[in-house]
């Protein structure tokens, strides 16, 4: 039972640091672009399929391929929200929120156009696990664990210490009051796709290397990025990634009590659980 | 007035028609007549060419031809030569409607073959019944054995509800006593991890772990080792490719080790492909195994890989068997080509008794001699039951260097105790 319990621990944490990377940056800009935006996962989608244009296309070594995989994914990903979320002569949240939704669509059917339907891969072997006890890792799920923690803290310091964060909460807060003092709104927000995407775009790469790469994977995950980012208040990146941890981890408990075919209603059984005890969010204010 | 122009109008066309016919006549061409006499025998071919299918489909598809091909090179049934027509089904069954209505309306085929997906088969079967064609199809489910047919609907792949046996058997070949199931929440999956259990026990196994789970997980490492964690020796997977990479992904990474056996639609090349030969390496697949021994199964092998140089496979061997199939009935009915007289005759060339055939050049000089012929296809036996289905032998296949390499032979009768 307790090995069971640890694996599942370790189970859940794997999903929950690939999840938080999606819905950090999506509650990032939910809070400062004010309107959901579906196309969010579909960024991560871009950031495996450019890993794998160069790793597995290309035949670049692994380390290079996921560098300059997901810094190209991210120029590719940042002047197309650019463009569809910001340039375009529209505004309100439903508006921008269909906006996004074909946006999705392109981005798959690109991808789709230009890599095929098919399952494809990272040309790296795969690992066999490191054993100790209940605990099974292979270094790919280790550095998926290390690379998410580390982002996810680097993004707290970056909002809570630098300017560049207080500009983007006193956006979050109130964009109109925001540009009256005098910050360079339009630099802020440029600023925050880049996170938004650059956290996407890893959390794919980071995908990829554990599980398998198709156009619909994006899709596939909408629902439990905006699970996790809902359940931690949506808009609040702090919140986000612990709305990560409770979907991954609620999923995988319950399949000690409940078989395992229902485990993704479980998790939001948590979510309705947790927006009765605070209809907020979690970490909402 | 209108009438009267068009009755003029029908008059002269009339005059003319005649005319036409009498010179033609006149200067013993007598080509309209003749034509007729030797009007081609004209059969559609429906497979998916695109979409979930499109790997059989197409491979089939090129083994019709290859086979109108050699009996029309031989003069043809009874000097009328075949004549296909080709159309996707798109593994859809819209699609295979559509594609269906144009080979009977259009290009009025006299028999249809080579439907895949079970879903398509059942849509387009009243289109063949209908127009009193015979269908004949590779798909699996049930409900076509039971199909209000009028006797027009036939099968020479195995049924689904066999399958689960087979495992069961295969499982006993294999020496395993306990057994885990890994199962997709779909009609089936659920058909097999309900069925499969009772199988298994009447051969001694056990089963010791089990999971079900839900197409488009982002992770099935938790189900994985709920179904692994006790060991079984031998792992059923009850899903389809896509997800059968991940899970074999997943599993690879886990380290948990044991063997996994299932169908060839899921551990097929596709799937071998984008989840490595290595980690393949030792899978059992359970598939239909073609009718080697047979002199069909050698003369279809030996004209797809001249052509394609690859060996016939359960599904090209299938297609060839639809076509000998239905041109020996039409041989056998004189050239009548009839849905009647098709499936009058179709059971008397492929059912004993008879003298054994499995080639064009086998058959056809007896049975314009009028003798009784047994045709044994290079799928099957081809003995087509009263429900038009036919009982298949299976292969033990294991992965080896990324190919399935057959290890043992499953005879249906060794199936017979555990259905």
């Amino acid at each position: 039972m307790l090995a069971e319990f640890v694996h599942l621990t370790i189970t859940g944490l794997l999903i929950a640091s690939l999840l938080a990377l999606g819905a950090v940056g999506l509650s990032l800009t939910f809070g400062v672009a004010r309107f959901a935006n579906v196309a969010h996962p579909d960024f991560m989608m871009l950031g495996a399929y450019g890993v794998f244009a160069l790793n597995t296309l290309a035949g670049l070594p692994f380390g290079w391929a996921a560098v300059l995989g997901v810094l190209a994914a991210t120029a590719i990903a940042v002047p197309v929200a650019r463009l569809a979320y910001d340039k375009l002569p529209v505004s309100g949240t439903v508006q921008l929120l269909i906006i996004s939704i074909g946006v999705s669509f392109a981005l798959r059917h690109l991808v789709l156009f230009a890599f095929g339907s098919s399952l494809v891969q990272y040309a790296v072997p795969l690992q066999r696990p490191y054993i100790w006890g209940p605990v099974r890792l292979t270094v790919f799920q280790m550095l998926t664990l290390v690379v998410a923690a580390v982002l996810v803290i680097s993004v707290h310091l970056l909002l809570t210490r630098t300017k560049l964060g207080r500009i983007l909460r006193a956006m979050a807060d109130n964009a109109v009051l925001c540009e009256i003092t005098g910050a360079d709104v339009n630099q802020a927000r440029l600023a925050m796709w880049v996170i938004g995407v650059g956290l996407a775009t890893v959390g794919g790469a980071l995908y990829g290397l554990n599980l398998v790469i198709h156009p619909d994977m994006g899709w596939n995950l909408v629902i439990p990025i905006f699970s996790a980012a809902i359940i931690g208040g949506i808009g609040n990146p702090y919140g986000a990634m612990g709305g990560a941890l409770v979907i991954g981890l609620v999923q995988e408990w319950s399949t000690l009590i409940i078989p395992s075919m229902y485990k993704e209603m479980i998790a939001f059984v948590a979510m309705a659980v947790c927006l009765m005890v605070r209809p907020r969010g979690l970490w909402g204010k | 007035m209108e009438e009267k122009v068009r009755m003029r109008i029908d008059r002269r066309r009339f005059l003319e028609t005649g005319l036409t016919f009498g010179a033609v006549s006149a200067l013993g061409l007598g080509y309209p007549l003749r034509a007729a006499a030797q009007e081609p025998v004209r059969l559609g071919v429906l497979t998916p060419l695109t979409g979930g299918g499109a790997v059989y489909g197409t491979a089939m598809s090129r083994a019709y031809v290859l086979v109108a091909d050699e009996i029309n090179k031989a003069g043809g049934i009874l000097d009328r030569k075949i004549q296909l027509f080709t159309e996707d089904d798109q593994t859809n069954p819209d699609a295979g409607v559509r594609g269906a209505r144009k080979l009977v309306d259009v290009n009025k085929v006299h028999a249809i073959m080579g439907t895949w997906s079970s879903a398509v088969t059942m849509a387009v079967a009243p289109v063949a019944i209908t127009a009193n064609i015979p269908l004949f199809c590779v798909s699996s489910s049930p409900a076509i054995s039971t199909l209000q047919d009028n006797d027009l609907v036939y099968r020479t792949a195995y049924r689904q509800d066999v399958i689960s046996a087979v495992y069961a058997l295969a499982a006993q070949k294999l020496g395993a006593k306990t057994a885990a199931m890994m199962i997709l929440n779909n009609p089936y999956g659920i058909g097999l991890r309900d069925s499969f259990p009772d199988r298994f026990a009447k051969v001694g196994g056990r089963i010791v772990g089990q999971a079900t789970y839900n197409a488009n997980q982002p992770s099935y490492r938790s189900e994985i080792q709920q179904a692994l964690g006790s060991k079984p020796d031998i792992v059923l997977f009850g899903g389809y490719t896509p997800d059968g990479v991940q899970v074999f992904k997943e599993w690879f990474q886990l380290g948990l080790g044991g063997t996994w056996m299932g169908p060839g639609f899921a551990f097929d090349q596709k799937f071998i492909q984008a989840i490595g030969a290595d980690v393949a390496e030792g899978t059992v697949v359970v598939e239909g195994a073609t009718n080697e021994a047979s002199s069909a199964y050698k003369n279809a092998n030996k004209l797809y890989r001249a052509v394609h140089n690859e060996d016939a496979d359960f599904f090209v061997s299938m297609a060839y068997d639809h076509l000998m199939a239905v041109a020996l009935a039409i041989l056998a009915g004189k050239g009548d080509t009839s849905g009647d007289a098709i499936k009058a005759n179709l059971r008397k060339v492929t059912n004993p008794p008879g003298t054994t055939v499995g080639t064009w050049a086998e058959a056809e000089p007896l049975i314009r001699k009028g003798e009784k012929v047994n045709y044994e296809g290079a799928s099957s036996a081809i003995d087509f039951d009263d429900a038009g289905d036919v009982t298949t032998n299976f292969g033990l296949y294991r992965v080896k260097k990324g190919k399935w390499a057959l290890e043992q032979l499953m005879r249906y009768d060794e199936l017979k105790p555990l259905l």
